[in-house]
């Protein structure tokens, strides 16, 4: 009896080794799955998340860099033809109508949708075209941080067969330490109510 | 010889038995084992911008059973930004975990073979992510739950039976993970347990507000497809529809579980003979 337990001991282990090694026991390596990120950020705050988005000059930014800055946020995607182009259009009218002091610290932030076909270059020629200036970002991420991303704001999209995007029209406001503090749901917005938001978010984050 | 050798045969055949036995009960546990899912076409029951023969779905694999307390614990344990006491407000809201008796105690309302609820969709993702897989699309998970041919051959048998349970009461413990029905793919539990997140949840592009239209709102939604074709028929995927509609990613529900899928690797397909 003993004799065949050691037989079969080897050949038990082996079939025992997925269910073994079947539950995870540590995080992905190359995207830490969870929040991580300094324990000074409010629980609420977006950038518990991390994600690698890279921008239309071709730099890698943690959207934890932008901490400090109040940030304006929307997403869509370059080859939008419907109501991207207005999303970008009312924020550069927000940004248009902040009061000069506070401008240096509102940052104004694209976040794709398409990164099959929004390549660095093809972000850089956006903001060429839309003329936007060193206060914006166009950013680009894989798939499954743009999903992240969304998720955490609520935007809902879809990709369709032909490769376009249905998806909301949502605008957001992040206060300094990302934390959200205003959302336009739908096009055209109420550019009032979203400059009084983004320039009380400026204020109390420049004192 | 041959005479001694007979009963020894038997014993070893008892033995693996007995150990493959065991085995199955350690992946029920664990929920690990995975299935094929072969490729297939999704039609989604709003279907705008989509062509009448469906969403192509590409063979993949997918977790035989869905995702346990034990197995949830290991991952939490592993993962302590992932306890509950630790978890960002931003990742799970407050119900997160709330059956466990503590941070890394299950206790009595959260059987260790009882599928995981009150997860967030960030915690459904980073246990995927740290199994090596990711959470399933809606094409992906609806494509194998409507495999039960073999099982039902009558369509709508399965669908009373699906509609039942999303009208029966919700258990205050949920039962074990594996006894429920199976699909022809062998796949356990998607209808009758839980309901499970998928990876596109937020893929939904309608209004919460939409009494007898289910079209986009113009001004909610950049939404370029043609009219909406729904097909009422199947009830129980408009309730999985309209709860997914429903939900935000931080959300911890009694009732919402997730299970893993994951890429069939590029070198398996290769070897292949075509």
């Amino acid at each position: 009896m003993t004799s065949l337990v050691k037989r079969c001991l080897p050949l038990m282990t082996l079939l025992m080794l997925p269910a073994l090694i079947a539950a995870p026991t540590r995080s992905a390596a190359q995207t830490p799955p969870g929040p991580a990120a300094p324990a000074s950020l409010p629980a609420a705050s977006l950038y518990m998340l991390r994600a690698s988005w890279t921008s239309h000059q071709g730099r890698t930014i943690d959207l934890l860099s932008l901490r400090g800055e109040v940030v304006v946020l929307a997403m869509a995607y370059t080859s939008c033809t419907m109501t991207c182009p207005l999303i970008t259009r009312e924020m550069l009218a927000v940004q248009k109508a902040l009061p000069p002091d506070l401008r240096a610290n509102v940052r104004f932030v694209l976040a794709s949708f398409d990164p099959a076909r929004d390549s660095v270059a093809v972000l850089r020629a956006h903001a060429d075209k839309m003329a936007l200036d060193a206060r914006w970002l166009v950013l680009r991420a894989p798939a499954a941080d743009v999903r992240q991303l969304a998720v955490l704001l609520g935007v809902r999209y879809r990709q369709l067969p032909n490769g376009d995007f249905d998806h909301s029209n949502i605008i957001s406001v992040l206060d300094g330490d990302g934390v959200l503090r205003f959302q336009s749901p739908q096009i055209p917005a109420d550019r009032p109510a979203l400059v009084r938001a983004v320039t009380a978010a400026a204020r109390s984050s420049k004192r | 010889m041959p005479r001694t050798n007979t009963p020894r045969a038997i014993l070893l055949l008892a033995a693996l038995l007995g150990a493959m036995a065991s085995v199955v009960r350690a992946q029920r546990a664990t929920g690990a084992l995975y299935q094929h899912i072969a490729a297939g076409r999704y039609r989604p029951i709003f279907a705008a911008g989509v062509s009448d023969s469906g969403v192509a779905v590409r063979t993949f694999l997918l977790a035989t059973l869905p995702v346990t307390n034990a197995d949830y614990l290991r991952f939490v344990t592993a993962n302590p930004e992932w306890k509950r006491s630790k978890v960002a407000r931003v990742a799970a809201d407050s119900s997160y975990l709330r059956h466990w008796s503590g941070d890394e105690t299950l206790g009595p309302t959260a059987p260790p073979t009882a599928p995981v609820v009150n997860v967030s969709w960030f915690a459904a993702s980073a246990y995927a992510r740290a199994a090596g897989g990711r959470l399933p699309s809606t094409a992906e998970w609806e494509l194998a739950a409507s495999r039960f041919r073999r099982t039902f051959a009558n369509a709508d048998v399965l669908s009373a039976r699906v509609l039942a349970w999303n009208g029966g009461a919700t258990p205050r413990t949920q039962p074990a993970v594996g006894l429920g029905i199976v699909s022809d793919d062998g796949v356990g539990d998607l209808h009758g347990l839980v309901w499970e997140w998928v990876d596109d949840f937020n893929a939904v592009v309608t209004s919460g507000e939409s009494r007898g239209d289910s079209g986009p709102d113009a001004g909610l939604f950049c939404a370029g497809g043609a009219a909406l074709s729904a097909d009422p028929s199947n009830y129980a995927s408009f309730m999985r529809y309209a709860l997914r509609g429903s939900l935000r990613g931080s959300y911890s529900l009694s009732t919402l579980g997730f299970r893993v899928a994951r890429d069939i690797d590029a070198a398996t397909t290769k070897r292949r003979p075509r």
